[in-house]
């Protein structure tokens, strides 16, 4: 069962999410509100990937991120989720190491099918 | 003969001077009646001029402002969406439950409270007239109301935004809303030096502060962008000057009409402040208002 991280202040979004992930594509999925959560969980358990909000109410997702990166020798993906524009998006990305980007406002069921498919390849 | 005939043509000569003479002095007489005419309306007409320009700025102003509100709007149409997607999903599959739906159902209308307030404020925004209403406010809610149009189009931006503002700041007297265009106006230059600097880490920072000595209150907002030059410097805050091209590169009119900071001007001096420049070519650009307490 691949096991995710979403890092995302909006409760109600990792709720959602959570749940359809969850409950109909067989994933098992932690949520976390704040950065500092994130990398706690992250070194506490073992992830498949992590989806990652940039902007969090206590340090910016770009930390986290490396963070992450340090402590589990980059070895499993990360995908931003904030909504910055592509330029800004892409030099986080290129700044930070991370895989790339997705939409978390996508409709759900696309965002678990792209899930689905980054988990298959792995 | 020769004699009198050079005596006709002096006289000819003579006569078509006069006349020359006469129209230049008709011609002047006529256009001085004119300007001191004009010049007894110009109070007037100056006014109505200025109120024009405040027009034109705001509506410049505004065009600007819909891709920041494209941006506020953006979080809680998503946020929504997401609701409603899981609702609908949870009654495709079988499995909707009503205690759930009275939990997730009130943040739809928190959502939706939020795009309204943000429609609403751009509304009196855009119907606002300069220095109609006088009132007493305190200078950060202006500043957060200017940050509720255009922080979230910042930060998508990756634009740090470093916030300072000091609690329990005297009340000042004046337009409030006319101060909220002049943070706005600030900021957005600030947002397009930074983004034309090129530089990785883009910053603005924007604090609020009582001078010790005189006792003013102080709003500073500055960026790391470009900075600007003395020469520009100079010029910044008169009418019609403006470093961004007056064309966009597809031939519509461009960004700058150079009427933002001269408008700000007449706000800060509605209100019996004063704005200042500091700025360095390279390292980036401060602005300070001083502005006196109202009450």
């Amino acid at each position: 069962m691949p096991k995710i991280l979403i890092v995302n202040d909006v409760a109600i979004v990792n709720k959602i999410i959570k749940k359809k992930l969850e409950q109909e594509e067989g994933f098992s999925v932690d949520t976390v509100l704040t950065g500092n959560e994130g990398i706690a969980k992250a070194l506490e358990n073992s992830y498949d990937i992590f989806l990652l909000d940039y902007y969090l109410p206590d340090i910016n997702g770009d930390k986290v991120c490396e963070a992450i990166k340090a402590s589990l020798n980059g070895q499993k993906p990360i995908y931003f989720t904030s909504s910055m524009d592509k330029t800004s998006m892409a030099e986080v990305i290129q700044k930070t190491g991370a895989q790339g980007y997705m939409d978390l406002a996508m409709d759900v069921d696309e965002l678990a099918k792209q899930l689905k498919a980054l988990t298959s390849r792995a | 003969m020769q004699n009198y005939l050079d005596g006709q043509m002096d006289a000819s000569f003579f006569i078509c001077v006069f006349a020359f003479f006469s129209f230049v002095c008709l011609s002047l007489s006529f256009w001085y009646y004119n300007k001191m005419v004009q010049l007894k309306k110009s109070p007037v007409e100056l006014k109505d001029s200025v109120i024009q320009l405040m027009q034109t700025e705001k509506m410049t102003a505004l065009g600007e402002l819909s891709a920041g509100v494209a941006h506020e709007l953006n979080q809680p149409l998503n946020v929504s969406k997401l609701i409603c997607q899981g609702i609908l999903n949870d009654i495709q599959k079988g499995r909707f439950s009503q205690e759930e739906a009275k939990q997730d159902l009130p943040e739809i209308v928190n959502q939706l409270n939020k795009m309204a307030g943000i429609i609403e404020h751009m509304r009196v925004f855009s119907s606002h007239k300069e220095n109609t209403s006088k009132v007493i406010y305190d200078v950060n809610d202006a500043i957060e109301k200017a940050f509720s149009l255009i922080g979230a189009q910042m930060r998508d931006h990756g634009i740090v935004v470093n916030k300072e503002l000091t609690k329990g700041l005297p009340k000042i007297l004046g337009d409030a809303t006319g101060m909220e265009r002049v943070i706005l106006n600030i900021l957005s230059n600030a947002r397009n030096a930074v983004e034309e600097s090129g530089k990785k880490e883009r910053s603005i920072g924007i604090k609020t502060y009582v001078m010790d000595n005189t006792k003013k209150i102080c709003i500073e907002i500055t960026d790391n962008g470009l900075g600007i030059s003395k020469d520009v410097r100079d010029k910044i805050f008169q009418p019609f000057f403006t470093t961004k091209s007056a064309l966009a590169p597809d031939g519509k009119p461009g960004k700058g009409k150079g009427l933002g900071l001269f408008v700000a001007s007449k706000i800060i001096q509605s209100h019996g402040g004063e704005i200042f420049l500091d700025s360095h070519v390279g390292v980036g650009s401060t602005f300070k208002i001083l502005l006196p307490p109202g009450a």
